[in-house]
């Protein structure tokens, strides 16, 4: 009976072993669908509303480029892409290797959880012009120190999630980053670059060995700005 | 366009090259009376001792028309072979084809992020075979054929499919009964089956092509 008992374990192990096995395979693998298109279009413009021009499209589901077009002279974008047999599709607009190369930024359209539509308009989407915060902070007192501080600023990057309908329900655009340490003797020095908006304000705090708080406005207004903190 | 241009005068050359080919060899052929030619009337192809064509040679496509084929992909030379026989002693003929080909995608904007698909058809021929001398023969025919577009890109592939409406002419030149050569020019519809937006859906939908296709064939 034991062993019975034993051995309708060991089966029931092998099978789930082996759905398991299936499903990890097959179940999972993105595909491009046959005989579907999509298409994608919209008008890609600044904060004036003028059209931008040359400014890329591309329409992921990972791991597929799946379509890509390009804005004409006045803005205006139109392209075919592929689907997948996933409910999700990304559309991303000026997303560039390296996001620290551009004037301009990107935005993110991510649609998930939805059947895929066969037409996205988009509208008018408006890039904004980003700045490089080169931001330093250096020891130059022979004393031992420790610094608290933290940084607050417009974050340059702008991604809209949509599940349900055509009202993103995440709009995560141009939100306030918070970035906050400390320095001290073991690591008195830090320098780090954060994307952010042109025409904001950097809201720099700190206190030293637990001072009072001061705070510092940095303007962001060039398409890079140095910052260099001395204590 | 300017691929068109080059293939249709490359098609020009061939088909005047034939003909030349056909005339020089023409004085031969009666010599060696290869082809059983005595007693045969032009129109009578109960007195022709053949039973099936087998024809296989380059396919040469040509796209027209506003369509993806024409404006967003560029063809490759490619193969068609065909078998054909007589249909109750008639001169009427039955068969299959196979066609393919592989074609560039030029515009990935307006096709999908692919990089060319590999084109084919398979289907049924109906024909009619006219011989004008022992020599020289027509044959007319249109097929309907089962066309799938293999599509690649560099991470995945996927199928566009349809049907495919072929209307064929072959002109054979035979230097003996049963091994001849043949040109076959032949206007070619693609009707694909996909599912896009209205906007796209009539372009993506058809391909046309005025093709050329021409080999050597064998009579049986």
């Amino acid at each position: 009976m034991y062993l019975l008992g034993n051995t309708y374990h060991t089966m029931k192990i092998i099978y789930l072993t082996f759905l398991l096995c299936v499903f990890g395979i097959f179940g999972c693998t993105t595909e491009v669908l046959d005989n579907e298109r999509i298409l994608i279009e919209g008008r890609v413009v600044d904060v004036n509303g003028n059209g931008l021009e040359n400014i890329n499209v591309k329409a992921e589901t990972a791991p597929f480029l799946l379509g890509e077009g390009i804005t004409d002279t006045n803005g205006n974008f139109s392209f075919t892409s592929l689907k997948t047999n996933r409910n999700r599709i990304i559309i991303s607009i000026n997303l560039k290797n390296n996001q620290i190369e551009t004037p301009l930024n990107s935005i993110v359209f991510e649609y998930r959880g939805l059947e895929i539509q066969r037409n996205y308009e988009l509208g008018d989407i408006m890039l904004r012009d980003t700045s490089i915060l080169d931001f330093k902070i250096e020891k130059t007192s022979t004393t031992e120190n420790t610094l608290k501080w933290q940084l607050v600023f417009k974050s340059g990057s702008c991604e809209r999630n949509f599940s349900d309908d055509n009202i993103p329900d995440q709009n995560l655009c141009y939100e306030e980053n918070l970035f906050a340490t400390q320095n001290n003797s073991e690591r008195p020095d830090f320098e780090q670059q954060f994307l952010t908006l042109k025409n904001t304000e950097a809201i720099f705090t700190y206190s030293i060995d637990q001072g009072a708080e001061q705070t510092v406005i940095i303007p962001i207004n060039e398409e890079l700005t140095n910052y260099v903190f001395e204590y | 366009m300017f691929l068109n241009i080059n293939k249709i005068v490359f098609l020009v050359f061939f088909l005047c090259g034939t003909a030349v080919s056909a005339q020089v060899d023409e004085k031969n052929i009666e010599e060696d009376k290869p082809i059983k030619s005595e007693g045969r009337k032009n129109d009578n192809l109960e007195q022709d001792d053949h039973y099936g064509i087998f024809e296989i040679g380059p396919y040469l496509p040509i796209s027209i028309g506003k369509n993806f084929a024409n404006e967003a992909q560029d063809q490759k030379i490619g193969i068609q072979a065909g078998i054909a026989i007589n249909l109750f002693n008639t001169p009427a003929l039955v068969g299959l084809r196979f066609t393919r080909f592989e074609s560039d995608v030029t515009n990935r904007e307006v096709l999908g992020n692919y990089k060319n698909s590999n084109v084919s058809t398979f289907g049924l021929v109906l024909g009619y075979h006219v011989l004008l001398e022992p020599k020289w023969r027509i044959t007319s025919s249109v097929s309907v054929s089962s066309v799938t577009y293999n599509n690649q890109a560099n991470d995945f592939e996927f199928v566009d499919s349809g049907t495919s409406l072929e209307f064929r002419t072959s002109v054979g030149y035979h230097f003996s009964k049963i091994f001849g050569i043949y040109a076959a020019p032949t206007y070619r519809l693609d009707f694909l089956d996909i599912n896009a937006p209205a906007q796209t859906k009539d372009f993506l939908d058809s391909a046309s092509y005025l093709s050329v296709s021409f080999g050597i064939r064998f009579v049986i």
